[in-house]
């Protein structure tokens, strides 16, 4: 589970340290209760994209006290992984794609224009071309 | 995202790594990934939780993560014997990127298919061929499988390299972020 802080207030120098410690504390004693892995979630997935994307505001999904949890927005989800183009994100692509009414290069190009910045385009652009180019390919 | 908050989630990644390592009760070493495919599961699911294995927790027990023979199902099927020739080639892969001594396993020659398996969505279009052919790594040409060299890239190596960056004193953001995205290119290759 990979999640993006929505507020930068958590980052405060005055309680962030605080704020890591229990975060960490909590999501390890969920692991060892749940069996999972010690990775489960993934509170870090800003710094691969912090300059690249725009962040769709999401539903909200749970509040636990001061925490709010929102879920993004499924066509994000999918540009992100289009931009991402390894090949298990590729297979998830051209699942998620079918569900959708994109069926035209043009259609997910437009896609990437809402959530990935030009910077972010131009980053991975070699990546982005090769995914358009296999999920939009004549058969 | 401001500098400041890159920084500060640098740190609490940092903080994080010192923690006391938490091994989960099941590890997915290679050959617990392919019973998984074997029995099912989707296969980036499995290969993906030995990811986790390889570049997290199990960062320092490495040749335990790969030191087993896969097990065989009791019926072949294309599906596990490309996937078992994909675990093997990985293995190979993996080894090689990070100096490894590669199990004798992985080299048996069962894990050469004897057709090459096209590992695009258009199997049968001869660009998206052509295309493969020029980019699988050399350990999965060599065992006839032909993919994208986008395959092993993880959130482990990107944050260690952000970290370096910023180690090195960089303060751009975008700087940054290329910093990383070249130390991926040249290892990975894409």
């Amino acid at each position: 589970m990979d999640f993006f802080w929505l507020e930068e207030g958590v980052f405060q120098d005055t309680y962030s340290q605080e704020t890591f410690i229990a975060l960490n504390d909590s999501l390890q004693s969920i692991a060892e209760r749940r069996t999972l892995d010690p990775g489960w979630c993934n509170y870090f997935a800003q710094m691969l994209m912090f300059d690249e994307v725009r962040v769709p505001k999401g539903r909200l999904w749970k509040r636990f006290g001061p925490l709010h949890i929102y879920i993004s927005k499924a066509e994000y989800i999918r540009a992100l992984k289009i931009t991402a183009g390894r090949r298990k994100d590729l297979d998830d692509c051209a699942i998620l794609l079918a569900q959708t009414k994109i069926r035209t290069r043009q259609q997910a190009q437009k896609l990437l224009d809402r959530y990935i910045l030009p910077g972010g385009q131009a980053k991975n652009a070699e990546q982005i071309a090769k995914a358009l180019d296999e999920l939009f390919r004549e058969k | 995202m401001t500098f400041e908050m890159l920084k500060a989630l640098a740190q609490a990644y940092s903080d994080q790594q010192k923690r006391p390592l938490l091994l989960p009760s099941k590890i997915q070493t290679m050959a617990r990934a392919y019973n998984d495919i074997c029995t099912g599961e989707d296969p980036w699911t499995s290969l993906g939780n030995f990811t986790n294995a390889w570049y997290g927790y199990g960062k320092h027990m490495r040749s335990d993560l790969i030191k087993d023979p896969l097990t065989r199902p009791e019926q072949e099927t294309e599906h596990t014997r490309h996937w078992g020739a994909f675990c093997a080639a990985s293995v190979d892969y993996l080894c090689d990127l990070y100096h490894q001594p590669c199990p004798e396993w992985a080299r048996d020659p069962y894990y050469i298919l004897e057709t090459p398996w096209w590992y695009t969505l258009h199997p049968e279009n001869q660009a998206e061929r052509a295309a493969v052919q020029k980019t699988a790594p050399a350990p999965f040409a060599r065992r006839n499988i032909f993919c994208t060299n986008r395959l092993f890239q993880n959130k482990y190596e990107m944050y260690a390299w952000i970290q370096e960056a910023l180690a090195l004193g960089f303060t751009n953001l975008s700087e940054i972020h290329t910093y990383a995205r070249k130390k991926e290119i040249s290892l990975h290759g894409a």
